[in-house]
């Protein structure tokens, strides 16, 4: 996959329902939307008016939570065939899911959990992401998560595990810096060290937005504004990394509107800056 | 130890409070009855005892997260037994498939029925329940009796103000879908008269 033919998208956010009317108000400094991808899976009348409205509106991208790549025990089929026929619907670049698994055993964590970094884990990703575009033919960009449990059958770094991921599988990078950034903190490690290990040309799209400290850990609560220590982060990335598109991910403790388009607007100079869009 | 019996392990580790601190306490005969032989067990045990359980706890502070936007008025109508009943239904219920807030949101409306039976709070969360199961599974029609006027409720719930008494009255609430867009509307309907049908929306 030629990664560098995908369109440059621009700055966006991550729809959420109480946002709705503001897009719509907004629609000038909003390039795209990213849709949960579940939200409109097996959904009411509602949910699929709002989906055609907004696709008459904006690019959307799908952003998956549930297809759980990382399970050992394959693919859930009946949840493949329903996210295959929401992307046909949408008709998208690209779309996105992230390095976990969310099911095993007959049971849904509820959250994205992480694996071990180990051969094993890449092979089932792999095997998984075969699986997976049997029936989706649009690119797949993965992302990285946030993780605070440590397994002690580790076989080599995150960044390692990751870019082992994506280039094996032909794969785009959805690069979460707040993530990033968070696990540095968390993990002690060099978010810089990090980057120079992940193929950064594979870069298509990143993630941006704010969480919290409990105790002495950071947590991706998706509640709060981008602090500085990530705008530098996202930065660094802007710099070295053909970046196509960024979205404000704010799920929890909405400010006024506003205060959304004021970091979608230093997101875009960001890019600018570097040339990464107009 | 193979990742799928990791993953199966760690699955009802992160979702079940008792057997999770039973293991934490004995990994070997815990370990047994999820499927792992003693050396996973020991394995498994090696992970951080408090990256388990922050983890684990964070997984239901996630679902009460979403279970509050679904319930805003019977979370204020409950005030802070709220998060207490939760954590305690948490432990029963463990939600699976796309929709699992929203089931998760009305199993959690049942657990709490229980506990409130004959008060006015009873039939809030009865009236909040059928309204998610009307909009979010789709329902064509669906009828609820109640047996208090909830409107003051309804509205000084609405308004961040206390609720002192309710009226005793017995209504019924009709959630009907129709035409061909199947536009959504609710009609109110006391008894035993029926002069106060009621188009409300």
């Amino acid at each position: 996959m030629k990664f560098d033919l995908l369109p440059k998208l621009g700055v966006g956010l991550g729809f959420r329902e109480p946002f709705r009317a503001d897009v719509f108000l907004n629609q000038d400094k909003i390039d795209f939307l990213e849709i949960t991808a579940d939200h409109y899976i097996d959904t009411t009348k509602e949910k699929e008016r709002e989906l055609d409205l907004l696709k008459r509106h904006f690019t959307l991208i799908p952003h998956g939570i549930n297809l759980s790549l990382g399970s050992a025990e394959g693919i859930d089929e009946l949840y493949l065939e329903r996210l295959a026929r929401l992307i046909e619907t949408i008709e998208p670049p690209y779309f996105s899911e992230h390095i976990c698994f969310t099911k095993a055993g007959g049971i849904s964590i509820g959250h994205l959990s992480p694996l071990p970094f180990t051969r094993e884990a890449v092979d089932v990703i792999s095997r998984n992401i075969e699986t997976v575009r049997t029936k989706i033919s649009v690119p797949l960009i993965l992302e990285n998560i946030t993780y605070m449990m440590r397994f002690p059958d580790t076989e080599m770094n995150e960044a390692d595990f990751v870019s082992k991921i994506v280039l094996e599988n032909d794969c785009g990078l959805l690069l979460d810096v707040t993530n990033l950034y968070i696990n540095s903190v968390n993990q002690k490690y060099d978010w810089r060290e990090y980057l120079e290990k992940l193929p950064l040309e594979r870069v298509v799209q990143i993630h941006f937005v704010g969480g919290h400290k409990h105790k002495e850990l950071l947590i991706d609560s998706h509640s709060h504004k981008t602090p500085d220590e990530i705008w530098e982060v996202t930065k660094e990335v802007m710099k070295r990394a053909p970046v196509k598109s960024a979205i404000l991910e704010r799920d929890e403790n909405f400010p006024p509107f506003d205060e959304l388009l004021k970091e979608l607007e230093t997101a875009r100079e960001i890019g600018r800056m570097f040339k990464r869009w107009d | 130890m193979g990742l799928a019996e990791q993953q199966k392990a760690l699955a009802r580790l992160y979702t079940d409070t008792d057997l999770r601190e039973q293991f934490l306490i004995e990994p070997v005969n815990v370990g047994k009855e999820i499927g792992l032989n003693e050396d996973e067990a020991k394995k498994l045990s090696e992970v951080s005892k408090d990256e388990l359980t922050f983890f684990s706890e964070s997984l239901v502070w996630k679902r009460l997260n979403e279970v509050t936007k679904l319930l805003p008025l019977v979370r204020k109508a409950v005030g802070k037994d709220f998060e207490k009943m939760f954590f305690e239904f948490s432990a029963t219920y463990n939600p699976t498939g796309v929709k699992k807030h929203l089931e998760d949101t009305i199993a959690f409306c049942s657990y709490l029925e229980k506990r409130v039976e004959g008060d006015w709070i009873f039939d809030l969360i009865r009236f909040e329940k059928a309204f998610l199961e009307f909009n979010g599974l789709n329902r064509k029609c669906l009828v609820r009796c109640f047996s208090f006027d909830l409107r003051k409720a309804i509205e000084n719930l609405s308004n961040d103000e206390n609720v002192d008494s309710i009226e005793k009255k017995c209504w019924c609430g009709i959630w009907l879908r129709l035409g061909k867009k199947g536009k959504a509307k609710f009609y109110r309907i006391f008894i035993p008269s029926v002069l106060f049908l009621r188009h409300l929306r």
